[in-house]
This record gives structure tokens, C-alpha cells and sequence, in this order.
């Protein structure tokens, strides 16, 4: 019995080995075009510039200074940027969800046209899209002209445009057809003879819901949340743009450190500062629901 | 009177202008086991989602315990659904899965944990408490999905097919073991199925469906003896079904010379009349006597199954009969000429 044990042991490590030299190619392509310059920005961020070169003196300097240069404002931008992108995130997944929700329950033909309709948005560039909002909620925007034309306002609002809520609202309008993939996929595994068998058990409709459908679907909220939670960490278009001082994020602090200033070694310490986070926050999700269920379920 | 559990009068629905059901009645009464027979697409589940609330008549009135119910949603009908394809939650475990219609009920917790414990006792599975749905064989998703339905101590328990996605083999288990939960818990069953056997070996009552319509109700044993239309008699019994008239205990079909001898039975209409004579009651060999019906006939096809020889034969009309012949050491050879019969007292004459 050992021995046979033994024997298929051999042969299990040798299927291991295999899978890995398969899988060595795009492991290889990983490395080079995700790991490395990863890589290269955590180098970086231990050492020195003069002027725009790079210097090797290694230490800590750079995130001392992003941790207590002007009195931690940048510490701020950072908290404010986590605190926007759990908004958006929160705001584009209660809207998606309803619309997923109606896609997978209560549409009987064409669910796929339904779908390909939220793509519509996505069409055009990002930048148009936001473009396109400021000729709506702008200070001259349209919102504004009409709301002058009936006589509701003498002279144009400028809350609407240019602030943090501006930015928030923005991205959770341009995310959430998105979100409603993820969604709709988890949505739709749902047997639909379980939620009749909660019916049949007493559960009203609120409680299926909530002891039903909302847990069955938490892979499908697992995954939204992950396409849009650690991209807004980093997200530095939309603020720029849309945002105006009051809704600068912390993307745009990276930006400028590379683009404006030339310092490459402090934004790749900011930059190091949200990949540790984004990790954090990635694994504490999978918490949540474990891989395995995640992978079954999509 | 026996108390009746589950009343249907003149119950009919209609999807578009598809008539799924058309004007049924039955009575089933307490603690019976009662089947829903007929091939797929003849309305029985159909009936079944109405007395559990999914679909509501469009004519007619259904009780359940002496109140119509017609407007009382699913979840507060004092009936269960035992589905098709058992749908447990696949999130929860089995004592969750169990205890899920009690905690709709906001019974307190030590309660639950005592009927949780209690059903997986009857159905076989005590210490499954914590194990996981995906977990369990097919068989023990069965017992979880049949002891859920029966937490909340429902006056009727529904069953949709619940053996379809077995195999043969747990299938006669679950058969045995459903009728022994049902003596146990002493809960009213009404049970949905395509399948004659299982109906036969389970129920005490069967309701033949055909079409939408309900074509006799009985036990077993009268469905199986005293048909009242030829669809029964070979749903039920597997007979052959003769097409001709009758008229005072002679049964006449075209081009076939003699009459075939009945005894006296009562039909609506003589000339569409149907007589049934099952395969096991016709006496196959070359030389028959004592028999009241006598024909000569060719073997046109020959299975032999061990301790049963089943025989096609066709005989003068064009009529083409089954026969079961016990094998006693000899089996007749395709195109043998033969001569079959049978006693007057086993063709049963009824509606064609």
C-alpha cells in the first residue's frame, strides 16, 4: 500500500511539474509586463532626485515626506480618495444592481440585447463622456440655462460642478453598466426553483431576498466591487477634469509627482502606498467569499 | 365522513388559449397518499403548482382543509412543495436548509433544533446537522429536501416527480423509503408522476390524467382491474386494448369472423367500445382447451427475459397482441403458427 502511495505521489508531483512548465510561458509574460515595472516603482521609491535625475541614496525619505509634508495633507488626499472610491463604489453597485436584477428576473426575451444596450456608454471615450456631462450640470450648462430660463435662479448654480460630490457622481454614473456583468452573471445562476421553494417555506418576498437572492449573489458583488474599488483608488482622470480643487484624488498627487514635478522617486512611494493598500483591500475581500466559491459561480 | 384534506371542484386553467387543465375534481382525504398519474404534459403538475399557490385557476375552487384557497399565497398555505429538482439553498447546510420554513415562523431556537433533529431521524440522516448541500448523494439530497418540506408540519405534502433525477436502483429505494416516511409522519402526500410503478407500488388513491382531464379516480387495484377507458387500461396495466362493439357479453371486431366472448359489463356506447385483456392472462401453445376464447395467431416477435417469455403474436382482425408466457423450457420460434386464448372472465370491456 506505501509503495503504490509512493508511486502515485511520483506521478502527482510530476503532474504538478508539468502544469507548471505549461503554465511557464504566460507566467513569464506576467512577470515581464506587470511584475517588473512594478518592481522598478518600488526601487524607486527608496531613492533620491536631483533636480530630474535620479540619484541611488536609498532610505526612507520619500515616504517620510509623504507622511508628514505639509501637515499630513497629503496623508488626508489619500483617506478622502479611499473614502470617495468606497462612495462610487457603493453608489454604482445599488445602482447596477436593480437593473441586473430586472435583466435576469423579469425580462423573459432579448436579455442579451438588454445587456449589450448598457455598452452603449462605452462607446465613446471617457473623456467625452464626462465632456458631455459638463455641458449638462457645467456652470453653463444646460441644468443651469433652464433652470434661469423658468426663473428658478437668478444667476447660475456653481455647486454642481467642480467639487468632490461632481467627481463621485461621475464615476458611479460611468461604472455602474458596468457592474451590471458581474451582476447579472451571478443573478442568473441563481436556480430559480430555490427562490420558489423559499416562497413555499413561508419566506415572504423581502425575506427571500435577503436570506436568498443577496447571499447567492455575493460573488457577483464581490466582483464589482473588485473592477471598481482598486481602479478608483488610482483614479486621476476624472477629478482632473471634472473635479476642480475640492475634488482632487489621490491618483492625481501621482500623476502630478511623475508628470508635473518629475520626481519619480516620491510618486513611486505614493504609488508603493496605494499598491499595499489595494492588496489589503483585495484580500479582505476574498475573505468574504473564498475563491473557490468565486470561480464556481462565474 | 372522512376528513378531506385537499378539495378540487371543477377546477380548470387555461394558459393564453391553451387549456392545461380542463374541469377536474378530486377529494384526497387525510393522511392518504395520493398520486397524480399521466404522461408528460397532461396537466398533473399543473394541478399540483395550483394547490400549492404558484399558479392560481382560472376557474373552479381549491380547499385545503375545508377553506378555499384560491387567493392565499404560496407561503401561507398549509401545504409544502417537495420540488422536482430538490432545490436546496445551496448556501446553508442541512440543518439550515431544514430549519429555514420553522425560522420564517420565528419559532424559538430550542424548538427548532428538536424538529431539525426529529426529521433527520425519520428520514435516515441523524448527525448531518453541519454537512453542506454539495456534499450529499443524490439520495441524501432527497431525505434533506423531503424532511425540509415536512419542518413546518404541513397538513399536505406536495411532491413534483421527486424520483425522476434518481436511477433505477435508488429509485426503488426512495420509493419504500417514501412510504415509509409517509406512514411515519402520518402527513398527507400527493405526489405527482409519469411513472405507472411508482404510483402503483406508493399510493392509496391514483387520479389518471389525460389531455388536462381526469379520467378515473381509484385505488390501485381498481385502476389496474376495472379501468373505465381503454387509455387507462394500458397506462395502468400494460393491457392490450381492443377497439369494437359490444352488445350483451359478445365483443365484435371487423374481419375478425368469431366474437370475442365477454362477461357482461356496462360501456356508455356499444359501438365504440374497448375490450382489455392483459399479456399475462393469455395462454399461448398448440393445443388450448377449457378456454372461452380460442383464435389461432402467428409469433412475430419473441423476448425472452429469464423467468417471463414475452411474446407479439398477431391474430386474424390485424390485431396485434402481448403476451407474458411463464417459461416452462420452451419458447416458440418467430412466424410459428399458434393458437392462443383466454377465459371470458379476463377481457374487461369499457369505454374506448
Amino acid at each position: 500500500m506505501s509503495t503504490f502511495k509512493k508511486i502515485v505521489g511520483v506521478f502527482r508531483k510530476r503532474e504538478r511539474l508539468t502544469i507548471a512548465w505549461q503554465l511557464s510561458p504566460a507566467m513569464l509574460v506576467m512577470l515581464l509586463f506587470i511584475l517588473i515595472p512594478l518592481g522598478f516603482i518600488a526601487i524607486y521609491s527608496f531613492g533620491d532626485m536631483v533636480g530630474l535625475r535620479f540619484i541611488p541614496e536609498w532610505g526612507f525619505h520619500n515616504y517620510v515626506r509623504l507622511f508628514t509634508e505639509l501637515d499630513g495633507r497629503y496623508l488626508q488626499l489619500l483617506l478622502k480618495s479611499l473614502g470617495m472610491s468606497a462612495l462610487v463604489t457603493v453608489g454604482a453597485i445599488v445602482i447596477a444592481y436593480p437593473v441586473a436584477y430586472f435583466i435576469s428576473f423579469r425580462v423573459e426575451k432579448y436579455k442579451y440585447t438588454w445587456l449589450i444596450l448598457l455598452m452603449g456608454p462605452y462607446l465613446v471615450s471617457w473623456v467625452v463622456l464626462i465632456m458631455g456631462w459638463r455641458l449638462i450640470i457645467g456652470y453653463s450648462g444646460f441644468l443651469n440655462y433652464i433652470l434661469m430660463q423658468v426663473g428658478l435662479l437668478s444667476e447660475p448654480a456653481r455647486g454642481t460642478w467642480g467639487n468632490w460630490g461632481t467627481v463621485v457622481f461621475i464615476l458611479v454614473i460611468g461604472w455602474a453598466p458596468w457592474l451590471v456583468f458581474p451582476l447579472f452573471v451571478s443573478l442568473e445562476k441563481i436556480d430559480k426553483n430555490v427562490l420558489e421553494a423559499a416562497a413555499d417555506l413561508g419566506a415572504n418576498p423581502i425575506r427571500r431576498f435577503l436570506r436568498i437572492t443577496l447571499p447567492l449573489s455575493s460573488p457577483g458583488l464581490l466582483v464589482a466591487t473588485f473592477f471598481i474599488l482598486l481602479p478608483m483608488f488610482g483614479e486621476f482622470v476624472t477629478p482632473i477634469l471634472a473635479g476642480g480643487t475640492g475634488g482632487i484624488m489621490y491618483g492625481v498627487l501621482i500623476e502630478s509627482a511623475f508628470l508635473g514635478w518629475g520626481s519619480w522617486a516620491f510618486g513611486s512611494a505614493a504609488s508603493v502606498i496605494l499598491m499595499i493598500i489595494s492588496l489589503a483591500a483585495a484580500t479582505a475581500l476574498l475573505r468574504f467569499v473564498s475563491l473557490e466559491r468565486l470561480m464556481e459561480s462565474l | 365522513m372522512e376528513e378531506k384534506d385537499v378539495e378540487l371542484e371543477s377546477v380548470t386553467k387555461k394558459f393564453g388559449d391553451f387549456v392545461a387543465v380542463d374541469d377536474i375534481s378530486f377529494a384526497v382525504k387525510k393522511g392518504e397518499f395520493f398520486s397524480l398519474l399521466g404522461p408528460s404534459g397532461c396537466g398533473k403538475t399543473t394541478a399540483l403548482r395550483m394547490i400549492a399557490g404558484f399558479e392560481k385557476p382560472t376557474t373552479g375552487k381549491i380547499c385545503i382543509g375545508g377553506e378555499v384557497v384560491n387567493e392565499v399565497p404560496p407561503f401561507e398555505r398549509a401545504c409544502n412543495l417537495f420540488f422536482q429538482k430538490v432545490a436546496l439553498f445551496p448556501h446553508l447546510n442541512v440543518y439550515e436548509n431544514i430549519a429555514f420554513g420553522l425560522k420564517m415562523q420565528k419559532q424559538p431556537k430550542p424548538e427548532i433544533d428538536k424538529r431539525v433533529k426529529e426529521l433527520l431521524d425519520v428520514t435516515g440522516l441523524p448527525g448531518f446537522e453541519k454537512r453542506k448541500v454539495k456534499e450529499l448523494s443524490g439520495g441524501e439530497g432527497q431525505r434533506v429536501g423531503i424532511a425540509r418540506a415536512l419542518a413546518r408540519r404541513p397538513r399536505v405534502l406536495l411532491l413534483d416527480e421527486p424520483l425522476g433525477p434518481l436511477d433505477l436502483k435508488l429509485r426503488e429505494e426512495m420509493m419504500i423509503e417514501l412510504k415509509r416516511i409517509q406512514k411515519v409522519v402520518g402527513t398527507t402526500f400527493i405526489y405527482v408522476t409519469h411513472d405507472q410503478g411508482e404510483a402503483i407500488t406508493m399510493s392509496d388513491e391514483i387520479a389518471v390524467m389525460l389531455k388536462g382531464k381526469l379520467l378515473q379516480v381509484g385505488s390501485p387495484d381498481e385502476l389496474y382491474n376495472k379501468p373505465r377507458t381503454a387509455f387507462v387500461a394500458e397506462f395502468i396495466g400494460r393491457s392490450n386494448v381492443i377497439q369494437g362493439k359490444y352488445h350483451d357479453g359478445k365483443f365484435n371486431v371487423d374481419n375478425l369472423g368469431e366474437s370475442i366472448i365477454t362477461g357482461l359489463h356496462k360501456v356508455t356506447d356499444e359501438d365504440y367500445a374497448a375490450a382489455c385483456i392483459k399479456p399475462q392472462r393469455i395462454s399461448i401453445g398448440e393445443n388450448l382447451d377449457n378456454l372461452d376464447n380460442i383464435f389461432d395467431a402467428e409469433v412475430k416477435e419473441v423476448y425472452f427475459q429469464g423467468s417471463q417469455v414475452n411474446y407479439k403474436v398477431l391474430m386474424g382482425g390485424d390485431l396485434k397482441l402481448s403476451i407474458y408466457d411463464h417459461y416452462r423450457g420452451k419458447i416458440f420460434d418467430m412466424g410459428q403458427k399458434v393458437k392462443i386464448g383466454w377465459r371470458r372472465e379476463d377481457v374487461w370491456v369499457t369505454d374506448g
